[in-house]
């Protein structure tokens, strides 16, 4: 006679839009008994647990947990997904509040009316037929009511025309974008902010921007900028990667608590835009966001299945170069570059206009074959044409091959493309702004 | 002499070397070939307790580190210019016969540097230990001033030592581990000046871009460097007189940050450490958070963890009001009925008081609340917000309902 199973049985899944998820499982007392990562290859796990119950922690490719309680009784077989409460998009990460798991019950509820009265609102329709080579947004924030919310879209709506500084408020931003120019070397206003489609909601502003092969040559074969230009304070720029499924940049308004000194400085004080860029592909904007979570900085943690994410971008490079780019950086970060020589080679041959996949390739140079330190040296001198780094581990590594390129008294060409690089490496980290896997920085004009 | 703690035997351990500079007599005017960054230079209080904090949280640690600790260089130079000492124990090895310790001079540096790398690279499965505190600036190099920087006129710049050369070039030691810990400024140079060229400082050797691009390739080989601000910002001290980022770092390795590790049970590795510090500064300390941006470089990190925990870690908590309009004027609690927690802060007019505490991880969350009595009831009530802490700190802004 069989007699029941004093075990119980938990499966775990990862939810559908991560390309992976570590996941820890805790028993009471808050004593670890798995820790295992789940991928698009392998999107479950099972355990063979006591009765009781267990904490479930799941973290995503950026760095957020969430966390589920799970309680099972003798012989049970119990099945959860890891992906907490109210998470319907894998971009809900881009809310911090919703990221550390901390929304309210209330603030559900006031979105949830917000959203009911205020629907959302397409920028391209609020913009009519005018075109603008930049727009202005007000970004609003939870602090607004409903009526300002809805002055805002009239606003919009019956304006039709570029802003001008007299209308401009402190909670507007107006956003330009800008491409680098391989002749003049240096950023020049592009119309690219004119294919955004926007997206504008009570606690953001989204843009979305469109794939590179929906750009004419010039527009797809370059880098972007993004700058915001907010009253009194300085102006702000952000690296723009152009994916093959589209890119977002979501912004929001935030105080600085710490620059609230008295009830007056709500007034005066600016708020300052908040933005985060992803990749419209889930799977992208995993390998994306790691590169600054470095959650899964134990590469024994990471799994095989995330690095094949990782190699299968890099592979498929003339279907997305950035993304390939990105897939790269994520492998090096992982050491697991080496096994991938030519597609790196191949990376940095097909798109000499990416100045991040130039820099992989110096990179592969030096690491792959002997006696290559002149193909490194030319690739990392190209660069000085082809533009700044958009991705801030290209632009570490740059810095520390062109130092030791540059101490290095035999091989070191003084003067030249290598030189004048070093000195505008110099010059931008003057004004970077650190955060975030893409070069930032930051301008008073 | 600069070796004030040691261990032999026959197994890997870990060698520590901590400077704390605190005084820089050429910088006061007289060398003309400076940059006028240097021309006059303060001296500071911090870096002298920065370095000796650190030093007794490593004896404190000494069996749980990952390898256990073999060796400590330390070279002070205190403030007033007078010489620091340590006191003289059982492990302290035997040619020490008196107290006193090094200044941290370019020269002494430089010889503690070959003698720390020395015991480093006597076995791979070392792990080479770094900590400074000082004056410290940017440019396309971190680099950290010592006490006679600026001494030398025909080399001014002869008595530093640039952070990023030490990490490029532990890359080509035996060893295949180091971490370094650098509390110290990274204000940019005078307007103009991008690069520093001709910069020599104290150097542990060179290695090419190929074997600096190999040597970072390899699986087992790491070196993990946490420093205490980005790119242009500075480096503040607490009223106590430890730097901002060393009160952060030493209350993590005492055991407010970690997880749990299978088969090492609760521990710290250096790829939570930067987010563990910034927490344990921001929420924990209540530094504001603009002074509280450590930057680490590396991730990658494989093997032993570095150090492991006595007891679980406890974990930092910050709540305030979410409303600039509110901030100061709520009663706030967190309470846990489980665990009997029930802090309040009440309200407060200094408005950066956010009540901030430490606390254990446990299954049920925490409830965070407040409550604003406007000097007549009823009372303004804040949201109710469930604060899970498992594995880290929070930071709750408690709205209006």
């Amino acid at each position: 006679m069989n007699t029941p199973s004093r075990q119980a049985t938990l499966t775990l899944y990862k939810p559908e839009t991560l390309p992976f998820q570590e996941v820890h499982v805790y028993r009471e007392g808050m004593r670890l008994i798995a820790r295992e990562t789940l991928t698009e290859a392998r999107p479950e796990f099972t355990l063979k647990v006591a009765p009781g119950r267990y904490l479930v922690t799941g973290m995503t490719p950026s760095g957020s947990r969430v966390r589920e309680t799970v309680e099972v009784s003798a012989g049970q077989q119990k099945e959860l997904g890891v992906h907490g409460e109210g998470r319907s998009s894998p971009h809900e990460w881009l809310s911090e509040m919703t990221e550390r798991q901390l929304l309210p019950e209330s603030d559900i509820a006031l979105s949830a009316a917000f959203a009911h009265g205020i629907p959302t609102r397409s920028v391209e329709t609020l913009r009519g037929a005018s075109p603008m080579a930049s727009f202005s947004l007000p970004i609003l924030d939870r602090l607004n009511t409903t009526r300002q919310v809805a002055e805002d879209i009239d606003r919009l709506v019956q304006r039709r025309s570029r802003p001008s500084s007299r209308t401009l408020r402190n909670s507007d931003v107006s956003i330009r974008s800008y491409v680098w120019s391989r002749e003049k070397l240096r950023w020049l206003r592009s119309e690219l902010i004119d294919r955004a489609q926007g997206e504008y909601s009570p606690d953001f502003t989204r843009l979305v921007f469109p794939s590179r092969w929906s750009l004419n040559g010039d527009l797809a074969e370059s880098i972007h900028l993004i700058g915001a230009f907010q009253p009194g304070l300085a102006a702000r720029y952000l690296a723009l990667p152009l994916f093959s499924e589209g890119s977002q940049l979501v912004m929001s308004l935030q105080f600085d608590p710490d620059r609230i000194e008295k009830a007056d400085d709500i007034e005066t004080q600016p708020r300052m835009v908040s933005w985060r860029i992803a990749a419209q592909d889930p799977e992208v904007d995993a390998l994306l966001q790691s590169l600054t979570g470095r959650a899964f900085g134990d590469r024994h943690a990471l799994g095989e299945g995330a690095l094949a994410v990782a190699d299968r971008r890099l592979r498929d490079k003339r279907q997305d170069p950035v993304a390939a780019v990105v897939a790269g950086f994520f492998l090096l970060q992982y050491r697991e570059l080496d096994r991938r020589a030519q597609w790196v080679k191949n990376l940095a041959n097909w798109f000499p206009w990416s100045p991040d996949a130039l820099v992989l390739g110096a990179w592969g140079s030096l690491l792959f074959s002997r006696g290559e330190e002149a193909d490194a040296r030319s690739r990392m001198a190209a660069v000085y044409r082809a533009g700044p780094p958009q991705l801030q581990p290209a632009r570490r590594i740059l810095r520390d091959l062109l130092s030791l390129e540059l101490e290095d008294e035999v091989a070191a060409p003084r003067a030249g493309d290598l030189s004048k690089l070093w000195k505008r490496l110099g010059r931008e980290s003057r004004r970077e702004v650190q955060g975030g896997p893409f070069y930032s920085f930051s301008r008073r004009h | 002499m600069s070796l004030i703690w040691q261990r032999g035997g026959d197994r890997a351990g870990t060698h520590a070397l901590v400077l704390g500079v605190g005084f820089f007599p050429n910088l006061k005017g007289q060398g003309d070939a400076l940059i006028d960054e240097l021309q006059f230079v303060d001296d500071v209080t911090s870096p002298p307790n920065n370095a000796r904090a650190v030093v007794e949280w490593l004896i404190e640690a000494a069996d749980r580190l990952f390898p256990p600790l073999a060796s400590i260089e330390l070279l002070i130079s205190e403030t007033d210019g007078s010489s620091a000492t340590w006191p003289i124990d059982a492990d302290s090895p035997p040619e020490r016969t008196d107290e006193a310790i090094d200044k941290a001079t370019g020269d002494q540096v430089h010889q503690a540097l070959v003698d720390w790398l020395g015991r480093a690279e006597e076995r791979p499965d070392n792990v080479a230990l770094f900590y400074g505190s000082s004056h410290g600036m940017q440019t396309q190099e971190h680099i950290l001033l010592l006490e006679d920087a600026g001494a030398e006129p025909l080399d001014p710049w002869r008595n530093m030592l640039s952070l990023n050369h030490l990490q490029r070039n532990l890359y080509a030691k035996t060893n295949k581990r180091s971490v370094l810990f650098a509390d110290c400024c990274r204000d940019l140079l005078e307007e103009g000046r991008d690069t520093l060229d001709g910069f020599t400082g104290r150097r542990i050797g060179s290695i090419t871009a190929a074997q600096y691009a190999r040597a970072k390739s390899d699986e087992d080989r790491c070196v993990y460097l946490l420093r205490a601000s980005p790119f242009g910002a500075s480096a503040k001290a607490t009223r106590e007189g430890l730097g901002f980022f060393t009160a952060a770092l030493l209350r993590c390795l005492r055991g407010s940050a970690g997880e749990q590790r299978v088969g090492f049970g609760w521990c710290i590795s250096p790829e939570t450490l930067r987010r563990a510090v910034q927490e344990a500064g921001r929420f924990g300390l209540n530094i504001a958070d603009r002074d509280m941006r450590p930057e680490d470089e590396e991730g990658h990190w494989v093997g032993e963890p570095i150090l492991r925990l006595e007891a679980p870690p406890t974990y930092p908590v910050r709540i305030r009001e979410a409303d600039p309009a509110d901030v100061g004027l709520a009663r706030i609690e967190l309470t846990h009925p489980g665990l009997r927690c029930h802090l309040v802060r009440e309200p407060a007019i200094e408005p950066r008081s956010a009540l901030c505490a430490w606390v254990e991880p446990n299954f049920e969350p925490y409830h965070a609340s407040g409550a604003i009595n406007g000097g007549r009831p009823p009372d303004i009530l804040l949201e109710q917000v469930a604060v899970p802490v498992s594995s880290t700190g929070q930071d709750v802004r408690l709205g209006r309902q």
